[in-house]
């Protein structure tokens, strides 16, 4: 019971100031490491508690007058949602209220949880470090296949959610001995507001920060935010403007123009897509993602070919048969990118990273666990040619 | 002589009716079910949808006049329609996944359910209706029982006995050896035969000449009928079933469809891979022959089989309770076991299997550690003398109330009683990452608690799916990874899949923390126990802090949270959490509203109803001569709540007769059909004992009988959860089962008698009371199954049923005192003589 608390921070440096040994009694940690009894109930004087319906609506730059009477435009996401007062956007979480355009999700993260990077995941960003992840309720999109539909195709007022200023996130992550701060599992680019303010904090303690997102975004907040970023994985769902309308409810070009204005902004880069069985599987349409990430993006840039499992609202559809998944790594590899991995089939080798030019594996995993590291300052130790990535 | 003929001609129209209703209703059930995914709420609707429509027609049929055409021709126009639709309703069927399924392997919301059950049932259902009606006509004896609803009565006795042979016969025969275009199309023939059979004699003499030519024609066509029928259905049958899959998943290719009494089998292929599906309901994929590394392709059964046999430092025994196609067992045997139980419900599964498993697959089933039982497994533990150290229960989540007996607290101390000292119980279930559903939340903590009320220790392992396992043994269960590590090392296991790593991966720490703290802390708010769900703070205690820590809660609010045969909590919640997923909007609000339901709140309803009944619509003379008044509405009422309660009833003694004898589909036909032999009973003699005479005094003492029964039955019903013999279980259900069947079928004649008194149209009164009691049966079926028995308790559908023909006992005796008190004439001077008892 014990060695979890050598990466979760439970027995880490004494010397922590007052506000971080608060929050840290609040969350229950100290209450673990010395065995005091779990509460009775989730009571209003535990800090980290997660409450219901608690909305506070903070103001957001990315409205805008339409020039209509009493109607503003939301800018943060191609939907472009024009609101009357009392109106929420597609993502649930952006309204007008008393004719100012604000964010209901501010501070509000419903998903808190410390992960290894790979988990993420990330592949070529500081192998076997940890982050601390959050996101908080709401999504532009409404995929058939989401993980979290229980969390980000919902309404705030119907999640539970911990209230968490920028400061609390960081005291959080260096208590819990993490390395960075992934914005991940959710949608951040419907919390574009909180990201901002968390990044800031955590460039200010020394963290790195971590975005996984759709890319479902406009141009200028995006590149307002990317400055504050230290890598980005990006769902590429499908290279099909159909599959994008009728299983996403959306559209491929922003995803598109999002991961090239990031590669543009020299953005550590990876991409990330979910096979589905009959749905974006076909060889020629993998081969195509695969050129067009090869042309845009570069060859170096990590692609994870991730197994769906039939969940949500596709939970009669067969996963991925392994086969599949091994044919467009093939197809992948043969557009002449350099990284392919397939996720979610733990033991797979083709979650090992392998030198780029001797083929010697660099990194050996098992699912998000690294079970060894061969790389030295970012080159194979075997023949010392370079791999791409941020590895410290 | 004649109208004894007129007689059998009507009642042989109505025996075919049943039988070839019942038929239909089970092939389009069936079909539905595979185009709702296996989706049992879709059950209801297509019942509801199907009775909506023959109530319909009947209703229609009731005011038609017999003007145009003879009855007798309008019968066989009526059943050539329904030959012709029936097989094309189940091309419809298999069409529709191409214009409802909007992208492939997604489901469907109700309100689409709903949509499509409309669509589907409207042909055939309607025309159905109508032929009710319609034998009736027939039946009634020309003047002398007009106004009576004497061939109503009769007609409604024969189809229920036409239901019964239907029933056994589709279950028991024609599923298995015949295809279901087949069967629709044999089944609209004989109700065309019957109908035709029902035309008038031609007078003597008449057409005589032609009689020979026209038998050999007869003849001919029917061997012509007989050799290239059945190939050319059996072509379009499989025509129409790779038509349907080509529409559920495109680009995979079907294999083969196998018939099963438990639902058809389709198998489906991609790459190398084999996907079952049941019902429509995506069952799990298991690797080829040709796949080229099998334990990779069946990871996930490799991770349950290693996460469940290391919680045990020594397994030896285990039993496997479904789920071993996929792999389980083969990567079980890597264990060093002595014996291995594996128990698949659907040996039609299997049979599909076998040939396209991979030989590592095959071989494990060949073992000689193995021993595969084809049986229900609640039935098996319950009845097993052997002891096992392990016990997996493998089977999908508790969707329905067969499944959800596999997660009650009745059954873990049925499992707890065949468990070796210090053996282990594991069981799946779905989750999601941060468990934010409500319902999903309030489904695993029942899980957990009803756990924790039969086990000393219960621990969560992983976030999608959780697998649960339970001891009363404190050093059994391991939450930390190094020791299931070092157990799957001490056993020298090697495995392509699975490596000591992985249980890393599998078994972390702090996600397992919050995921215990939040199963064990939901459910204990006794001022909102269906509150939102119990989000854990961020860092949670330790495992060990938390499982001591858990006498000092709050107890948890057992009438909302423990899972027990008698309130298949578990199947409500995770009935709501589907809903929920597929977006289901208002539906999802019903569910969420009902658990916190004031049932006081209903007392109006009670109340306002036999006020209603009494005041509108307006009072007729009970009988011509009499003078006697009686408000329709009252008999109406009594219509629909017999038909309310004993379809309440009938679902009560299901979900008992089930948790008690275990999943047996032969029983379950059974019985069935004996509730519909009953009802034949029932309704044959009360219609010899009235003689199509209204009785509404004796009407009101049926509802008063029924009340008692119903209430006797919620007194007794939790006593038979403690049977442990299964053919005893099987004889007094089945009896109990007979009995309401009568009961429902005494109801109708004296309904229909009470009410064709009144409006002196007997054909029209037996229409309309059909339907009416078929829309009280829709609703009992739908309300007891969804929403009473697991959230109050199946006896608790007893006590609903009790109320309801209580409520409808005092709406006839309030309206009869009434009118007697206005004058109304002697109370047994000439509608009620006999009507009491003999003494």
């Amino acid at each position: 019971m014990t060695k979890q608390s050598t990466h979760t921070g439970l027995q880490g440096p004494r010397g922590m100031n007052r506000r971080a040994f608060l929050l840290r009694s609040a969350l229950g940690a100290c209450g673990g490491a010395l065995g005091r009894p779990a509460r009775a109930e989730p009571g209003p004087e535990l800090g980290g508690a997660a409450r219901l319906g608690d909305l506070r609506p903070v103001t957001s730059r990315w409205f805008e007058p339409t020039g209509r009477d009493g109607v503003l435009r939301c800018v943060l996401c191609p939907w472009r949602c024009e609101l009357r007062e009392g109106q929420r956007g597609r993502c649930r979480v952006r309204e007008q209220r008393n004719g100012r355009g604000v964010t209901l999700v501010y501070e509000r993260p419903a998903l808190v949880r410390d992960d290894p990077i790979e988990r993420l995941p990330f592949f070529h960003f500081t192998p076997g470090g940890r982050a601390l992840a959050l996101s908080t309720a709401g999504c532009s999109l409404d995929c058939k296949f989401c993980e979290v539909w229980d969390m980000a195709l919902t309404a705030p007022e119907d999640v539970l959610a911990y209230t968490m200023s920028a400061a609390d996130v960081v005291t959080l992550a260096q208590a819990a001995e993490a390395s960075a701060i992934g914005f991940a599992f959710g949608e951040p680019a419907v919390f574009l507001e909180y990201v901002e303010s968390v990044a800031k904090r955590a460039r200010e303690a020394g963290l790195k920060t971590l975005l996984q997102s759709s890319g479902y975004l406009e141009d200028a907040p995006l590149r307002s935010i990317a400055p504050l970023l230290d890598g980005a994985n990006i769902d590429l769902k499908a290279f099909d403007e159909e599959f994008y309308e009728r299983v996403v409810g959306g559209s491929l070009k922003p995803v598109l123009r999002t991961l090239t204005t990031l590669r543009g902004l020299g953005l550590h880069l990876e991409v990330t897509t979910v096979l589905i069985p009959t749905l974006n599987d076909a060889p020629e349409q993998v081969a195509a993602l695969c050129r067009w990430v090869r042309d845009e993006l570069g060859r170096d840039t990590p692609l994870h070919v991730s197994r769906f499992y039939p969940l949500y609202r596709l939970a009669n559809l067969p996963r991925t048969p392994v086969e599949t998944l091994e044919r467009a790594r093939e197809v992948a590899l043969e557009t002449g990118l350099r990284h392919v991995y397939i996720g979610k089939v733990p033991g797979h080798e083709a979650e090992n990273t392998a030198c780029p030019d001797c083929g010697a594996i660099v990194i050996r995993r098992v699912g998000f666990i690294v079970d060894e590291v061969r790389l030295r300052d970012g080159r194979c130790e075997a023949c010392g040619a370079a791999v791409a990535g941020v590895w410290k | 002589m004649r109208n004894e003929r007129q007689k059998q001609r009507g009642l042989s129209a109505a025996l075919c009716l049943g039988l070839v209703s019942q038929v239909a209703q089970v092939l389009l059930l069936r079909e539905s079910l595979m185009l709702f995914q296996g989706n049992e709420l879709s059950i209801g609707l297509v019942l509801a949808a199907w009775m909506a429509w023959v109530g319909i027609g009947s209703a229609c049929a009731s005011r038609w006049r017999r003007r145009i055409v003879t009855a007798e021709h309008l019968l066989l126009a009526n059943a050539i329609w329904v030959w012709a639709v029936l097989p094309a309703s189940i091309l419809l069927i298999r069409w529709a996944p191409r214009w409802i399924v909007t992208v492939p392997g997604s489901s469907l919301t109700p309100p689409e359910m709903a949509l499509a059950s409309l669509v589907i049932t409207a042909p055939a259902c309607f025309a159905l209706g109508v032929q009710f009606v319609l034998s009736a006509r027939i039946g009634t004896v020309d003047g002398a029982a007009q106004g009576t609803g004497g061939g109503a009565e009769r007609s409604y006795a024969a189809e229920a006995a036409g239901n019964a042979i239907g029933g056994v016969l589709v279950t028991t025969v024609l599923a298995r050896q015949w295809n279901a275009v087949a069967i629709a199309f044999a089944a609209g023939g004989l109700l065309a035969l019957g109908a035709a059979a029902c035309g008038r004699p031609r007078p003597a003499g008449a057409g005589q000449g032609w009689r020979w030519e026209r038998s050999a024609l007869a003849a001919g066509l029917a061997l012509l009928a007989l050799l290239l029928l059945p190939p050319a259905l059996h072509r379009l049958n499989r025509w129409s079933h790779r038509l349907q899959w080509a529409g559920l998943v495109p680009r995979y290719e079907l294999v083969r469809v196998v018939p099963s009494k438990h639902g058809s089998i389709a198998v489906l292929q991609q790459d190398a891979t084999f996907s079952y599906y049941q019902s429509g309901h995506l069952l799990f994929t298991t690797a080829g022959p040709a796949t080229k590394r099998p334990e990779l392709e069946e990871q996930d059964a490799a991770v349950l089989a290693h996460l469940a046999l290391c919680q045990h430092p020594e397994p030896r025994r285990v039993l496997w309770i479904g789920g071993g196609l996929r792999g389980v067992v083969r990567e079980a045997l890597r264990h060093p076991l002595e014996r291995l139980d594996y128990v698949e419900l659907d040996a039609a599964l299997l049979e599909a299997a076998r040939p396209l498993l991979h030989p590592s697959t095959a071989a494990a089933l060949e073992d000689p550690r193995v021993r595969l039982l084809h049986t229900d497994g609640r039935l098996f533990v319950k009845g097993a003398a052997e002891r096992y150290d392990l016990i997996v229960v493998d089977v999908p989540d508790p969707a329905t109330a067969a499944l959800n007996r596999f997660y009650t607290v009745e059954f873990f101390r049925e499992a707890r009683s065949r468990l070796a000292p210090g053996g282990v119980l594991a069981l799946t279930a779905d989750s999601t990452a941060e468990r934010h559903s409500r319902p999903g939340a309030h489904r695993n903590s029942t899980l957990f608690h009803s756990l924790a009320a039969v086990f000393a220790r219960v621990l969560p392992l992983g976030e999608q799916p959780l697998l649960l396992v339970a001891t009363d043994a404190a050093d059994r269960l391991a939450a930390d990874s190094e020791t299931l590590a070092e157990r799957y090392l001490q056993r020298g296991i090697r495995s392509p899949a699975f490596a000591a790593t992985h249980f890393r991966q599998h078994v972390r720490p702090l996600p397992m923390r919050r995921v215990f703290w939040s199963l064990s802390q939901h459910g204990r708010s006794a001022a909102d126990p269906l509150g939102a769900a119990a989000q854990p703070p961020l860092m949670p205690p330790s495992i060990e802090a938390q499982q001591q820590a858990l006498p000092e809660l709050a107890p948890v609010q057992a009438a909302r949270f423990l899972n027990t045969d008698m309130k298949p909590l578990a199947m409500y919640y995770t009935q709501w959490w589907r809903n929920e997923q597929t977006r289901a909007g208002r539906a999802v609000g019903w569910f969420a509203t009902a658990p916190g339901l004031d049932l006081r709140r209903l007392l109006p309803v009670a109340l306002a109803a036999p006020l209603l009944a009494l005041v509108w619509p307006r009072r007729r003379p009970l009988s011509p001569t009499a003078g006697r008044v009686l408000p329709r509405g009252a008999v109406w009422l009594a219509a629909v709540t017999t038909g309310f309660s004993t379809m309440s009833l009938q679902v009560a003694l299901l979900f008992a007769f089930q948790s008690v004898y275990g999943f047996v589909y032969e029983a379950i036909g059974a019985i069935i059909a004996l509730f519909m032999a009953g009802l034949a009973l029932g309704a044959g003699v009360s219609h010899r004992l009235c003689g199509g005479r209204p009785r509404p005094w004796r009407l009101a003492l049926l509802q008063a009988v029924l009340a008692l029964y119903a209430a006797a039955l919620a007194v007794g019903l939790p006593a038979t959860t403690g049977l442990r013999q299964p053919h005893l279980a099987l004889w007094l259900f089945g009896a109990l089962t007979l009995l309401s069947g009568v009961m429902n079928g005494v109801d109708y004649p004296l309904t229909t008698a009470c009410l064709a008194a009144t409006s002196g149209r007997g054909e029209r009164a037996g229409g309309w009371l059909y339907g009416l009691e078929l829309l009280g049966a829709c609703l009992g079926a739908a309300i007891s199954s969804v929403w009473i028995a697991p959230l109050w308790g199946i006896d608790a559908c007893g006590w609903f049923s009790a109320v309801a023909n209580a409520v409808a006992c005092a709406t006839l005796v309030l309206a009869l005192a009434r009118s007697r008190l206005a004058g109304g004439g002697a109370p047994n001077a000439q509608d009620d003589a006999g009507s009491m008892p003999e003494r």
